[in-house]
């Protein structure tokens, strides 16, 4: 702190008086004695000063003192001072100034439970004169300014911790590591019971964060069982460390425990948990600046963790309500390999209106049952009706060795729904007989398949015929293709030929560059048919917009049909549940 | 100037008179605009009909600057053959880019949408297709 | 599992391996590698010793132009097969993992699945329990991911450099839920130095790596500390931005000036010219790239193994040149790209091949 410009011209006044007048060495007398040096003006100005001051000769001993330096000196304890009668800080502040005779530095202490900063003036002979300015309500407003600053930046810290993550695990996990590290020596957070048993989370300082679950008695803790109910709201209880149940305490804490407090962690409208925060009975206990702020630090942790509960719930939901919406994984069949890919139009989704399925022969005598299509639309609503019409196909498969009443009655199914959509689609039968399979294609209204020959010849499939759920009746032509070792036949959704982009920008990938691409796709595995054209299709559009990409391929394998499953049973399990 | 930016959707009456409405659609019929589409052509035959009351026989469908057309423009264009129809309107697709001629040649519906209306039984019912006979054989 | 007999693999087992599948033989080569493992080579060892030897192979022969793109996938196909039978195996034999979860994702964009999928199948072999997310994993998947799995740590692949700006994306958004992230893969230059750009929580080089740094454990970022990125300051220039969204308009201006200066100049046909366009595409993303982690070796290097390439398919490496210098003539307001752009064309050889059958550029 800079001297303010009136003590300098006091300090000068004071200086001249000291020359002038050589005041004998006084003990401080107690207060109310007060003995006023003589010397007019300057005198009284100088006894009379607000702020304390003593005047220190070179050996430490107080040579004078005004008024508020005997008021402020009588009332500091014996034990804080040094024989001089001056504060240990300021007596050993003084020597050094003596010593080193360094240039004059403010230093600050305690006397009688306030603090000041003491400025010194060096005089003639050694003397100095201390003038002491208070700053104990500065200090003060200082220390409430920093706690509240650092608990607003954990606060923020916190909020913002919590609110990364929408794991409700993670999320209790962090709490808990939080209040462990903040709030107290250890904490728990109990959640609501799940069943008939909580989760326990535990944290304490230097360790892992544990998380159990336990069948506990939630009456064994006051006031837990309220706050477990999340509303109404239950203020914050302090609990008598005996009453503890052993679950309370974490695994391998070993203090004795001194404070306890119960705190809700309100959730929006659902109880999100309780934490429970211990200190051991060697730390203070919680100070009420302390509980408000466990207080606001549940009310974040409260929030964050109903947020995550919501999310993992509507996470779980969607998640099974896709379940049956999403691709199958499709694998060999009867020695005849199948893969399909699909990208969603948007990123963010897994499903559109594009889709596929593949239902295998009960043997291999019996054809397998492959469907591609697409449906107007983009987005979930678009799969919900991909759903229906998967569902329809499905019934109808006992009918499938006729295409024609299949997509005749599945045209009827939709006719009659109350969407009013369509769909194109291409069925597909195959079937494996001495090493060539056999298929069975029929378009209705969509792309023909197109044929990759072994000698990388693309043909297109000779199939077409109408949409189906828009007009009462349709019409459509089938075609019988032959697969030999090393042949695929690709399905695929307009996606891959309407996606717009290249290096230019703005051309449609088109057909044309699609089936010279496939001359390159002769003798490739079924996989690595549909990786290329989906990623043929990627690096077309950039990072374009587009539709859905579907695409599946239907290979005879080279390895012919000894070739093994190596996919994990799927086929078998299939095959049981057909048997069934 | 960067990216491929579609052209701007646009629905434009070329020429009217009481028996026949010339209209030309302009930019992406897709998934994005079929909507529009389909307001746009209630909006005109709406407006036809009160100028000239229910005279209009033959809507023609400018398509010379449409620049792509996926499966809803397909779905807003059966839409529309459907009330069309209902009100006596025949639909007639009027100078097809290439993709526009593969599209409604793979989902076999050409010939249903320009199929005549049929002006003898002026249906109102939403039904699709209801009345018709089959388009192909 | 069986028990491991020894870390080498034998003699000329990646050679027979090789064989099937350059020969598109699934069967056999799945056949030669279980029954390596049937005799007690250790998985680990195949799959990185044997199958992944075997894929960087493919890599090399496809760039020295002896095998085709689409016998590259071909192949890619089957050592995925063969990695999938090993998956297949192990599963049989062990239970589910002890030591944690993990996901095992590539970066939006990244199609080369392998490495990712042989670290996913290694940190099986650890005892992690893995959740692999497979090649081009798109941001809003993994975040989803993420918060359904609350893995330990998330590792991410990337082989190609142009997927940069996609990884920094996804370790950011990783990193803000307070979850760590290791980046492995060449996307990330030699020794990890664009990992470390990024500021990625750990780079590996290679799945054992990777596993060993894995299980020493890896420090959560501060998810706050994600919420604002600035870690490349010299994006402000808005170089990377231009190039990046002016690809097609850039593309167009040098076919136009290839145009003007002669039907001789890689674009008198479609085909061709199309070709032409790809080839300066590529030239674009890659620039973009180099201008993202402010890393000419980054261009030099794509434009030197172009070069490489194209002189394996007899094509002069003289229209990659000139491919350079028309694309500095339409970014001459661009100083760092300008400089990328000379460092790589003075990299370039300067030897005269004897004219191919087309020019490229």
């Amino acid at each position: 702190m800079r001297d303010g410009c009136r003590t300098t011209i006091f300090f000068r006044a004071a200086e001249r008086w000291w020359g002038a007048q050589c005041v004998p060495p006084l003990v401080i007398p107690s207060p109310g004695t007060s003995e006023r040096p003589r010397g007019g003006d300057i005198g009284t100005a100088w006894s009379d000063a607000p702020c304390p001051a003593v005047l220190v000769d070179s050996g430490g001993s107080v040579v004078e003192a005004n008024d508020a330096a005997r008021a402020l000196f009588g009332r500091h304890t014996a034990d804080g001072s040094a024989q001089s009668g001056l504060p240990h800080w300021l007596a050993e502040a003084h020597r050094r100034l003596g010593t080193a005779g360094l240039p004059a530095h403010v230093v600050s202490g305690a006397v009688a439970h306030r603090t000041f900063q003491a400025h010194p003036s060096p005089g003639e002979g050694g003397n100095v004169v201390w003038w002491l300015v208070e700053d104990t309500a500065l200090r003060s407003a200082e220390q409430a300014l920093r706690s509240e600053r650092e608990r607003t930046a954990l606060l923020a810290d916190i909020s913002g911790a919590l609110l990364s993550s929408l794991n409700v695990d993670r999320c209790t996990e962090v709490t808990a590591r939080m209040a462990a590290d903040h709030l107290a020596d250890a904490a728990l957070i109990v959640t609501p019971a799940q069943g008939r048993r909580h989760s326990l989370t535990h944290a304490q300082a230097d360790r892992a964060v544990t998380q159990t679950t336990a069948h506990i008695d939630a009456g064994s803790v006051p006031g837990l069982a309220e706050a477990l109910q999340g509303f109404p709201p239950v203020p914050t209880r302090w609990i008598d460390p005996e009453d503890l149940p052993d679950w309370v305490v974490p695994p391998g804490f070993d203090r004795p425990i001194g404070s306890v407090i119960v705190t809700p962690l309100p959730g929006h409208g659902v109880p999100a948990g309780v934490l429970i925060l211990l200190r051991s009975s060697t730390q203070r206990a919680f100070t009420d600046g302390e509980e408000i702020f466990a207080r606001l630090f549940a009310a974040r942790a409260g929030a964050a963790l109903s947020a995550a509960r919501l999310y993992a719930e509507q996470a779980s939901i969607t998640a099974t309500l896709l379940q049956e919406l999403l691709p199958p994984r499709l694998e060999r069949v009867h020695g005849v390999e199948y893969a399909g890919a699909f990208r969603a139009s948007q990123d963010h989704e897994r499903v559109g209106g594009d889709f596929y399925d593949v239902h295998p022969g009960a043997d291999p005598s019996k054809e397998t049952v492959v469907v591609l299509g697409d449906v107007a639309g983009k987005g979930l609503e678009a799969a919900v009706l991909t759903g229906k019409i998967r569902t329809v196909l499905q019934a109808l498969l006992p009918l499938s060795g006729d295409h024609h009443q299949v997509l005749g009655l599945l045209n009827d199914a939709l006719l009659h729904s109350r969407h009013t959509r369509f769909a194109t689609l291409v069925l597909a039968s195959a079937r494996r007989r001495s090493g060539q399979v056999e298929l069975r294609l029929t378009s209705a209204g969509h792309l023909p398949p197109l044929i990759i020959r072994a000698d990388g010849r693309v043909e297109e499939a000779d199939t077409g015929g109408m949409l189906v759920g828009a007009l009462p009746r349709i019409a459509v032509r089938s075609t019988d293709v032959v697969l030999a070792p090393g042949e695929t036949c690709l399905l695929y959704t307009d996606g891959i030929t309407e996606a717009r982009g290249g290096p230019l920008g703005d051309q449609l990938y088109g057909e044309a560059r699609l089936q010279e691409a496939l001359r390159e796709c002769a003798r490739m595995p079924a996989r690595a048919v549909v990786e290329r054209v989906q990623m043929i299709a990627a690096q077309w559009l950039g990072e374009g917009r587009h539709d859905d990409l579907a695409t599946l391929a239907i290979t005879n394998p080279v390895g012919g049909h000894g070739a093994l499953r190596i996919v994990d049973g799927h086929e078998d399990r299939r095959r049981r549940r057909e048997e069934r | 100037m960067t990216r491929y930016q579609p052209t701007e959707f646009s629905v434009t009456v070329r020429a009217a008179d009481a028996r026949t409405l010339r209209v030309a659609v302009r930019g992406d019929l897709d998934y994005d605009t079929s909507d529009d589409f389909a307001l746009a052509m209630y909006d005109t035959l709406h407006a036809h009909a009160e100028e000239h009351g229910p005279t209009l026989r033959d809507l023609h469908l400018d398509w010379a600057e449409l620049n792509a057309f996926d499966s809803s423009g397909l779905s807003a264009l059966l839409g529309l053959r459907r009330r069309a129809h209902s009100a006596g309107i025949s639909l007639h697709l009027d100078r097809r880019p290439e993709f526009l001629v593969r599209m409604l040649q793979v989902t076999g519906i050409a010939d249903h949408l320009t199929q005549p209306a049929n002006r003898g039984v002026p249906s109102s019912s939403p039904a699709i297709g209801e009345g018709e006979s089959a388009p192909m054989s | 599992m069986a028990e491991s007999l020894g870390s080498a693999a034998p003699e000329g087992l990646a050679d027979r391996l090789w064989a099937a599948v350059i020969g598109r033989d699934e069967s056999t080569a799945v056949r030669t590698v279980c029954a390596a493992a049937d005799s007690g080579v250790d998985e680990e060892t195949l799959l990185l010793d044997v199958v992944a030897v075997v894929q960087h192979r493919v890599g090399v022969e496809w760039a020295a132009g002896r095998i085709s793109v689409a016998e590259e996938h071909a192949a890619s196909a089957i050592t995925d097969r063969v990695v999938a039978a090993l998956a297949h195996r192990h599963a049989a034999a062990a239970g589910p993992g002890s030591r944690g979860r993990v996901t095992v994702a590539c970066a939006d964009g990244e199609w080369h699945a392998l490495p990712a999928r042989l670290l996913a199948e290694v940190l099986t072999r650890r005892g992690w329990s893995v959740d692999f997310l497979g090649a081009r994993t798109p941001t809003p998947h993994l975040i989803a991911d993420v918060h359904r799995t609350n893995p330990a740590a998330v590792l991410l692949s990337a082989s190609i450099p142009t997927h940069l700006p996609a990884a920094h994306k996804a370790v950011t958004a990783v990193q803000s839920l307070g979850i760590p992230v290791m980046v492995g893969g060449a996307a990330f230059g030699p020794g990890g130095r664009y990992a470390r750009l990024i500021q990625a929580d750990a780079w590996a080089p290679d799945a054992r790596t990777a596993a060993d740094r894995l299980a020493e454990g890896l420090t959560a970022p501060q998810s706050s500390r994600r919420h604002q990125v600035d870690d490349l300051p010299h994006l402000a220039d808005q170089e990377y931005t231009f190039v990046k969204n002016s690809r097609t308009v850039l593309v167009r201006q040098c076919l136009a000036v290839l145009d003007e200066r002669g039907p001789d100049m890689g674009t008198h046909s479609p085909a061709r010219r199309e070709r032409t366009a790809e080839d300066l595409a590529h030239l674009v993303d890659f620039l973009a790239a180099a201008l993202y982690v402010d890393d000419d070796a980054l261009f030099t290097t794509f434009v030197a193994w172009t070069a490489d390439v194209l002189t394996a398919r007899r094509v002069p490496a003289r229209g990659l040149v000139h491919g350079l210098s028309i694309l500095a003539e339409q970014l001459h307001d661009f100083p760092r790209a300008l400089a990328f752009l000379g460092t790589a064309a003075e990299a370039l050889p300067v030897t005269s091949v004897p004219p191919g059958p087309g020019i490229t550029v």
